[in-house]
C-alpha cells in the first residue's frame, strides 16, 4: 500500500512540474525524443543486415518486398525441385516394369485376359 | 501361397483399376519437364520408337520420358527381347490407361511368383491362347485350367470327366 501512495506522489509531483518546465527545455527535450527515435529506427535494420554482412544485401530496403519475393522464389523452386524428383522416381518405376513386362515371354495380352488368370485362380486350392 | 498373393494382386487390381484409373500424382505431372518432339529425336531413338512416331507428338511428357528410357535400355537387351519390344509397342501405346496400369499391376504380382509357377502359367497361356474364343469358352467352362497341359488339350476339353485325373496328377 505504502509503495502505490508513494509511486502516485511521484506522478502527481511529476506532473505538476510540467507546468513549470521552460518552453525551451520543453522543445529541447522534444528535439531529444526525436533524435532518439529517429538513431533507434536506423538501428534495427542495420542489426537485422549484420547476418549478411554484405553492403549489396542494403539494396533490398530500397525494393520493396525484395526478401518476401525472394523467399517466395525460393520456396517454389524446392517444391519444384521435389516434385522433379517424384516424377524421375516415377518414371523410372513405370520404365523398369514397361520394359520387363514388354520383353517377357509371355505376352500383356495374358495379364488383360480377366477371363484366363480368373479361371487359374479358381484353380489354385489345388495347387 | 505365392499363387495367393498373385490372386490377392489380381482381385485387388480387378477392384481398383477402374476406380484409380492409373492416373500419375499431380506433383510428377508438374515435375517432368516437356520432353523432344518426334523431329528432335536422335537417329538411333527415331529408329527404336518407330512403331510409336505417329503417337509421340500427342503423347503426355511422362510417357515420352519413359519411352526415351526404354530406348537407353534397349539396346543392352536381348536380341528377341528387342523383338518382342518391337511387336509389342504400338498395341502396348494404344490401351487406355487403366488398361496399362491394370496388366502392370497383375505383371508385378505375377513376377513373384517362384519360376516353375510362373513356367506353368505361360505353357496354359500358351495352350489358351491357341484355342478360339468359342473353345476358350468352352474348355474354362468345363474344368480346372491345368488340364491345359495335358497332351491332347483341345480333344480333352470336351470331356470334364477324362480332365480330372490329369488336373492331380499336376
Amino acid at each position: 500500500m505504502n509503495e502505490e501512495r508513494y509511486a502516485y506522489r511521484v506522478r502527481q509531483a511529476l506532473n505538476h512540474g510540467l507546468k513549470d518546465i521552460p518552453s525551451a527545455t520543453s522543445r529541447r527535450l522534444e528535439a531529444a525524443r526525436h533524435l532518439a527515435l529517429s538513431r533507434q529506427k536506423q538501428a534495427m535494420p542495420q542489426m537485422a543486415l549484420a547476418g549478411f554482412g554484405s553492403p549489396s544485401v542494403r539494396a533490398s530496403s530500397h525494393v520493396p518486398y525484395l526478401k518476401q519475393i525472394l523467399a517466395i522464389v525460393a520456396l517454389l523452386l524446392g517444391m519444384w525441385i521435389s516434385f522433379y524428383w517424384h516424377s524421375v522416381q516415377y518414371v523410372t518405376a513405370l520404365e523398369e516394369v514397361d520394359s520387363a513386362l514388354l520383353t517377357d515371354d509371355l505376352p500383356p495380352d495374358a495379364f488383360l485376359d480377366n477371363d484366363f488368370f480368373e479361371w487359374l485362380l479358381d484353380d489354385s486350392p489345388e495347387e | 501361397m505365392a499363387f495367393r498373393r498373385l490372386a490377392g494382386g489380381i482381385i485387388l487390381a480387378l477392384g481398383l483399376n477402374l476406380a484409380l484409373a492409373a492416373e500419375p500424382p499431380a506433383t510428377v505431372l508438374i515435375g517432368t519437364p516437356p520432353q523432344p518432339g518426334w523431329s528432335q529425336l536422335n537417329a538411333q531413338q527415331k529408329n527404336i520408337l518407330a512403331p510409336l512416331s505417329k503417337d509421340w507428338d500427342s503423347m503426355e511428357h511422362i510417357r515420352k520420358k519413359k519411352w526415351l528410357g526404354i530406348a537407353e535400355r534397349y539396346p543392352s537387351m536381348k536380341p528377341d527381347e528387342q523383338q518382342r519390344m518391337q511387336d509389342r509397342m504400338r498395341e502396348w501405346a494404344a490401351l487406355s490407361p487403366a488398361e496399362r496400369s491394370k496388366v502392370r499391376d497383375t505383371y508385378k504380382d505375377f513376377n513373384q511368383l517362384p519360376s516353375e509357377q510362373k513356367q506353368v502359367v505361360k505353357q496354359k497361356w500358351e495352350a489358351y491362347s491357341n484355342l478360339s474364343p468359342e473353345e476358350r469358352q468352352r474348355v474354362r467352362e468345363s474344368g480346372r485350367s491345368s488340364k491345359l497341359l495335358a497332351p491332347n488339350t483341345p480333344s480333352a476339353s470336351t470331356a470334364p470327366a477324362a480332365a480330372e485325373p490329369n488336373s492331380q496328377n499336376q
